[in-house]
């Protein structure tokens, strides 16, 4: 499905799959998509992003936050606490022991063989039917950005929403900086 | 406000949501650590038959549970 993707959309899958492997996830989700477009310098979705206020340590900030609070996977932090289990404290024992990222190793085995997420997989597909929406042609970093929103669910429209950032701050600020882009070329 | 802390700790205990949710959690917490300790007892050359009885289980229970992460 890549093969309409422009070359700041390829860069941007590529770097979101690099920023998962840097943490040792080796899955990429959608937070990862996310740091990969408010990284991208070129694309319109990256710059719309960065107009909107986001920006990388932001975003790298929310995810360290939404992690250490949230269920990581099917572990409910809060829940644990409860008990008087501090679920943090466990991780750093057994990843001090066993190797970083040990805990949520050990985990259920996912079934897919994907090296994206399931979320991160549906934000793909949805950035091309944003791209089929509008006409475009292509997919670009707008369309992923977009696919990201619309997606809806996963970490990085949690960020999104956490930072006031909806479809329509998103739209009408892509309108604005076609319209600059045309200005400039035209 | 540190009272009202306490009041949603004491009361968050009887909350069965909280209090079902935590026993899942830690169910699944504690099959994660059998699972890294079983396989670095194996990595170690244990036999299933010390983990088993290490664990207090069965050696059957223990090899079918675990033998096929190492296929």
């Amino acid at each position: 499905m890549f093969e309409r993707f422009t070359s700041s959309a390829r860069e941007v899958v590529v770097a979101a799959r690099r920023e998962a492997k840097d943490v040792d996830h080796s899955i990429a989700g959608t937070e990862h998509l996310l740091l990969a477009l408010v990284q991208d310098s070129d694309g319109l979705g990256g710059r719309a992003l960065r107009r909107l206020g986001l920006d990388p340590v932001a975003v790298r900030h929310s995810i360290d936050t939404i992690r250490s609070r949230g269920p990581v996977g099917d572990l409910d932090v809060e829940a644990l606490g409860s008990i008087g289990i501090d679920l943090d404290a466990v991780r750093r024992r057994v990843d001090a022991a066993f190797g970083p990222g040990a805990l949520d190793r050990a985990g259920p085995t996912r079934r897919w063989r994907s090296p994206f997420s399931p979320r991160a997989k549906k934000a793909l597909e949805l950035s091309l039917r944003e791209s089929i929406r509008r006409k475009d042609g292509y997919i670009g970093t707008e369309h992923l950005l977009l696919g990201v929103l619309r997606e809806g669910r996963g970490m990085a429209a949690r960020i999104l929403a956490d930072a006031a950032i909806d479809r329509t701050a998103v739209e009408s600020m892509l309108d604005t900086l076609r319209g600059s882009d045309e200005a400039d070329t035209g | 406000m540190p009272d009202t802390d306490v009041l949603t700790e004491a009361s968050s205990s009887t909350d069965p949501v909280v209090g079902l949710a935590a026993v899942s959690s830690l169910r699944r917490l504690v099959e994660r650590l059998e699972v890294l300790q079983v396989d670095h007892a194996r990595r170690l050359g244990w036999s299933w038959q010390q983990i088993a009885a290490a664990l207090g289980v069965s050696k059957q229970a223990v090899h079918k549970k675990h033998a096929r992460r190492e296929r």
